[in-house]
Order: structure tokens, then sequence, then C-alpha cells
């Protein structure tokens, strides 16, 4: 009988040696679920109350900060005072004011208009900006008793989009403006301290150190992806998104790179991992009678976006948890908050998911845009990118960044829903007023990468995070949930030059 | 041809996915029956919506008042406009239930005197009662938010609730003047004038 040893060149006897196998870090998580709507929600009621709600909760710590900061101060040899409603302000009289910023502006979609026009939108037009190169915009600040319009030259340092909370100080002029000399907002609200909500694990002891798997909290990175935007159509960036899944697997890499890869404990994908179809915008010109049945013409439905990034969670889900965000591309709600993507659209991966009304996350989480939540007791707020990108159509300046900024200082993720954001009409209640800061905020579906930290009065410290689009270029974000430092990784094929 | 089966008929179900109010037979009385076979279990309803749950709680009333006009009550009002008679719940409710006819209009008249000007068109004023003006005065009153859109009821618990300490003295009002005509109160004036459509509008 010949023996395994004696035949070369064909199968080898194992060298002995049992591989090291590297554990994932375990993920400490904890969704809340701010952002939720019932199922049975009524849409009868009007979107002046999302207002309200805002300027209620907003305005007594706007008139806090203002109050600390005006209070002695004396212009031309007058004290400022206190008004309590927008008309209560009289010509020649220095006072400030709280209220709600409205910004008229004649580029931004008017319904009226649509409708003195008899043009029914279905969607809503896009325009890349709203506001106009030539100064017909004008700044106006609101609440229940009335509108004045604003005018100053301070008002050009700040960030003013339709829903955010100030108090000004300054007079009623002649033409009945208000010249503003100075503005003040709410900035960052109480900061919670880490492992507020979740528990924070022991310290280990140095029994359990022969293990070669990581700690929670010890060095473990947060992966941040959005814009996956799996398309059945377009296909340039199909290689990164398989390179991006060995990634995240610690496939085809050296023991010494996947001891790095382990460290990453969870990934959140920001909105956007479905594509539309583009190509099937330019068919519709055509006259084609379309085959309809059940009112809606299934042949304009292509599956296989969905299918690829079924088939991309289920590979990489038996190794690490991932919590979903819908985007503006995905197959959820149109209007903010976008509520969870069904687990129907994903029949292999939805066996990670647990039933709804279950008590603890399940391992594939598909949350609501905007999400909150703690993960490593960190607060996280994230969103998916439409708020931002509505912001941006306001103002005049690439500063993305700095916009988001703005966002924690007004305390509103979303200031402009309702006004050109669709949302839901909000009665009771407004989520989108943040009433903790976060430690991380982070906007999925950006053109760019970008990161920064912010400081609040009372020692509030916030990572702001724009996560660029995956689709666009490539990369990734890592967060290291001890330092709450960011890194970004690229992926690229390196076919440069054919 | 007619559908040869029931079950083509049955594909307009999604489409008409809108609750539509029904009636309720699990509360017929036509004849005294014990109350424990006719326990039917209401569908669990999110805590948000308030209404549901309410209807909840009266269902276990039932077990320890077994009365008939407590039934008939219920009978009558659909499930999405319960009368505020069932909803004596809540501590603020209780309270206003407390308040008598002359507190409230001691506090009306506090409202009027302190008013510069006096009433220019007291014929408009006539046919309401102290509580219906309090009530619409309530409603104009811009502090508490808009009143198109949602009952007084909610308004004034979404006033208390962010602490803009809204006058008891209107819940109690409000409790009297359902009383008074069923269900006519619970939305503001104007926004049944706001929402009313016109005969022969398109």
């Amino acid at each position: 009988m010949v023996t395994l040893d004696e035949v070369d060149g064909l199968l080898q006897k194992s060298l002995g040696e049992t591989p090291v196998t590297v554990e994932r870090a375990p993920s400490i998580y904890k969704p809340l679920h701010s952002f939720a709507l019932t199922k049975d929600r009524q849409y009868q009621q009007q979107f002046a109350d999302i207002y309200f709600l805002r300027l209620t909760k907003i305005k007594p710590s706007v008139e806090e900060v203002a109050s600390e900061a005006w209070e002695d101060t004396v212009v031309g040899g007058e004290k400022a005072r206190k008004v309590e409603r927008v008309l209560d302000v009289r010509q020649g009289e220095l006072c400030w004011v709280a209220g709600t910023v409205y910004v008229d502006m004649p580029m931004k979609p008017n319904i009226l208009e649509d409708v003195s026009k008899d043009r029914w939108i279905s969607a809503p037009t896009t325009v890349d900006h709203y506001y106009s190169e030539d100064g017909r915009d004008s700044i106006m600040l609101e609440d229940d008793s009335g509108r004045i319009k604003l005018v100053g030259s301070i008002l050009k340092d700040f960030f003013m989009v339709t829903g955010c909370i100030i108090a000004v100080m300054g007079t009623e002029n002649a033409n009945g403006e208000f010249e503003v000399l100075d503005l003040k907002f709410a900035d960052l609200p109480p900061q919670p301290e880490r492992w507020d909500l979740s528990k924070k694990p022991k310290a280990k002891d140095e029994d359990t150190e022969m293990t070669d798997s990581p700690t929670p909290g010890q060095g473990t990175k947060i992966a941040i992806a959005s814009g996956l935007e799996f398309s059945g159509t377009d296909a340039s960036y199909a290689v990164e998104l398989n390179l991006l899944l060995e990634y995240l697997l610690g496939e085809a890499l050296d023991p010494s790179t996947q001891k790095e890869l382990c460290q990453i404990s969870r990934l959140i994908i920001a909105g956007n991992s479905i594509a539309t179809d583009k190509k099937a915008g330019a068919e519709d010109n055509k006259e084609k009678k379309t085959h309809k049945k059940y009112g809606y013409d299934s042949s304009s439905y292509n599956p296989v976006p969905s299918q690829l990034f079924d088939e991309f969670l289920s590979e990489l889900l038996p190794s690490m948890p991932v919590t979903l965000l819908p985007g503006v591309l995905d197959p959820a709600n149109a209007s903010y908050p976008q509520q969870p993507i069904h687990a129907a659209m994903f029949p292999k991966s939805r066996g990670y998911t647990v039933m709804p009304g279950a008590t603890e996350p399940g391992w594939l989480d598909t949350v609501t845009n905007p999400w909150e939540g703690e993960i490593e007791g960190w607060k996280v707020l994230g969103t998916g990118g439409q708020n931002l990108d509505d912001v941006f159509k306001y103002v005049d300046s690439d500063d993305r960044l700095g916009m988001m900024e703005a966002m924690c200082r007004w305390r509103c993720c979303a200031p402009t829903a309702p006004d050109t954001l669709w949302a839901y009409p909000f009665q009771e209640d407004e989520p989108f007023v943040l009433k903790e800061c976060p430690h991380l905020y982070f906007v999925g579906c950006q053109p760019q990468f970008g990161t920064k930290v912010i400081e609040g009065p009372n020692g509030q410290v916030v990572r702001l995070i724009a996560v660029p689009s995956f689709a666009e270029t490539k990369e990734i974000v890592l967060v290291d949930s001890e330092t709450l430092n960011v890194s970004r990784v690229k992926i690229s094929t390196g076919l440069g030059g054919v | 041809m007619p559908p040869t089966t029931r079950k083509s008929t049955r594909g307009a179900g999604p489409a008409s996915g809108a609750k539509q109010s029904t009636l309720s037979f699990n509360h017929r009385v036509t004849k005294p029956v014990s109350k424990a076979g006719k326990d039917t279990p209401v569908k669990p309803t999110p805590p948000t919506v308030e209404i549901p749950v309410v209807v909840v709680e009266k269902q276990q009333d039932d077990n320890s008042r077994a009365t008939t006009p407590s039934t008939t009550a219920e009978l009558i009002s659909p499930i999405t406009k319960t009368s505020l008679l069932e909803r004596e719940k809540s501590e603020a409710e209780l309270k206003a239930a407390k308040i008598s006819d002359a507190a409230v209009r001691r506090y009306w008249e506090g409202i009027e005197s302190s008013r510069r000007a006096k009433e220019v068109h007291k014929k408009h004023g006539e046919g309401l009662t102290v509580g219906e003006k309090v009530l619409r005065y309530f409603d104009v009153s811009s502090q508490y938010g808009p009143c198109i859109g949602i009952t007084r009821l909610k308004r004034w618990k979404r006033a208390e609730r962010l602490g803009l300490n809204p006058p008891i003295e209107v819940l109690a009002a409000l409790i009297k003047e359902e009383e008074r005509v069923d269900g006519q109160a619970e939305r503001a004036h104007m926004d049944e004038l706001m929402s009313s459509t016109a005969v022969g509008a398109v």
C-alpha cells in the first residue's frame, strides 16, 4: 500500500499546524427608533404644525443664549430689549427677538405657481440650486404672529436656510425691514456621556488575554459606506464593489492585514445601495404602448440591482453585522423620515433580520433615514444625505462640512423639511430637532469625503463625517471606536494607462 | 364576461389599503348577555395613537361596570370619534372635570375685562355660550399652535406636553361643551369653516 508520504506531486499532507482563526470584534449596538412612523399614520394634518413644534422646542434655548449675550449691550446709548413676538418690533427701537427663518427664493419649487399654470407635477422638479445669483432672495424672520424682512451685512457670514431658529438683535428701519446687528443660534444641545444607553463591557482581566479576538472598545472600527449603487446597467464600479466585499470579509489578504480587518465590528450603509436605471428615462420619450397590469408597468421594473445588493449582503452578513439606511435612490418612501427598507427586498439576507416588533436588533438592521443610535457607547446620528443636499441648494457655498456644523448648531438635522424637502406632517412631536448632541454625525452619499471636529460651549465634541458615495469615489470610511478618528479606505483596481 | 372565480376580483385588495371605519358588531346588545363572552380582543395598536387605546381601556372597564348605557354610548360613536365621556382617565381631565361652570365664567370675565375696548359685534356672540367663547378664544391663541387640522383636545394636550401651560379652564369648558352637543365642539370652528366644501364647488 502506498502511503501519502511517498507519493509526490499529488495531495500534500497537512503541515500539522492548525490555521489561526481570527475572530471579528463584537459590536455593542443599540438603535433608537426616534424616526419610526406608525403604520396607520394620518396625512390629513397641515404642515404648519411642524414649524410650530420646532419653534416651541428650540425657542427657549435660543432665548437663553441670546439674553446671555445681549443682556447688557448698549448700542448708541440705547439698551437692547427683548420683544415677545416678531410684530412687536417698533421702528427705531433697539430690540431682539427669536423666530424661524424663512428664505424667499423665486427659484424654489413653488406649488402655487404650478397650480396656477395648470401643471400637475408628479415628482418634484430637481433644480441644481435654489439661490438666485442676482440677489432676488430675501431672508425673513417668522413666528406665529407674522413675518419681518431681515437685512444687514452680517447675514452673509452665516448659513441661512428656511426652518432654522435664530435670535436677531437690531432695529427696524424706515423701510419696515429689520436691520440685523447680531445673530445667535441655539448652539449644540447637551451631550450625554459615552455609554449612556448601553452597558460598557467590563475591562478584560488577565486570564482571558490568551485569545486572539480583540475586545470591544479597544481599537475596534466602524465601517461606513454609502452610495454602493448596485446597478443592472452601470458596471464601471462593479469590480470595486466585489473587492470591497473581499476586503471587508478579509479574504485574499495576508494574516497581518486580516488582524487589522477583524477590528471592523460593524458596517453602516448610509443610503443609495440600489441605483435606478438611468436608461429607463430615455425610453419613455417614445410613445410605445406599455402593457399595464394592476396599474403599473411591470416591464420597466428591473430586479437585478436589488438582487445584486442582496447577494452582497448575504455574503457579508455571516461575518459582520450591518445597519442599512435607505437613501434617495432606495426603494423606501419618498418623504423624510424614510422608513426602513422592507425585508422582502432581500430574500437571501432576510434570515438575518428579526421579526418586526422584536426588542433586540437583528444582525441585519434595516433602519430609518435619518437614524439615531448608540454604537460602542457613542451616540451616533446618521442620514442618507437628502437633508444636506437640500441645504446645499440654499446656499452659495461648497462647504458641506460647514453646513453639517450649522445643522448641529441650529439643533435641527433637517431644517428645510417641509419647505423643499418632502416630510411627513408631524403633529405631536418633531423628531428632527436634536434633543441631545451626538458624538458622531455622518451624512452619506456626498460627492467627497470630509471630516471635522466641532466643539460646543459646554464641552460638547462632535465628529462630523461626510461619507463619499462609493460609486463615484470608491472609498469607504473607517471610524475608530475609541478615539473617533477617521480613516479612509480607497479601493482601486490599478487599471490605469490602458 | 363576468369573472369566473371569486379570486380574480380580489386583485383590488392592495389598492384599497386605506383603513375605512367599520361598524363594530362586537357590542350589539340585543339581549342581556354576560360581558365575559363579549370581550373581543382589540388588535394591539401602537401607543402613540390615543383613541384606540382608550377603547381597550373602556372594554376593561366593561367587566366591572356591566351597564347598558355605557355600551350604547359606544354603539353610537364609532371608534374614530369617541366622545370625551369615555376618556376621563388622564389627570388633567379629572382635574378639569372638577372645575365648575362658575369658575369658567369667571375666567372668561377675566379675559374680557383685560381688553380695553368693549365687544363691538355683540350680536355675533349672542348665540354662543361662555364655554364656546372660551374655546374660540383658545383656538385663536396662536401661541399654542395652529388650530386647523387638529382636534381641540389634542391641541390642548400637545400644548401642555410642550410646557406652554394652557389654562385648565379651557379643558373644563371643552368637556362641558362636549357633553352639551355631542361631537360638535371637537374641532375649532374655524377648522370647520376652512375645510367645508361649498355646494357646487368642483
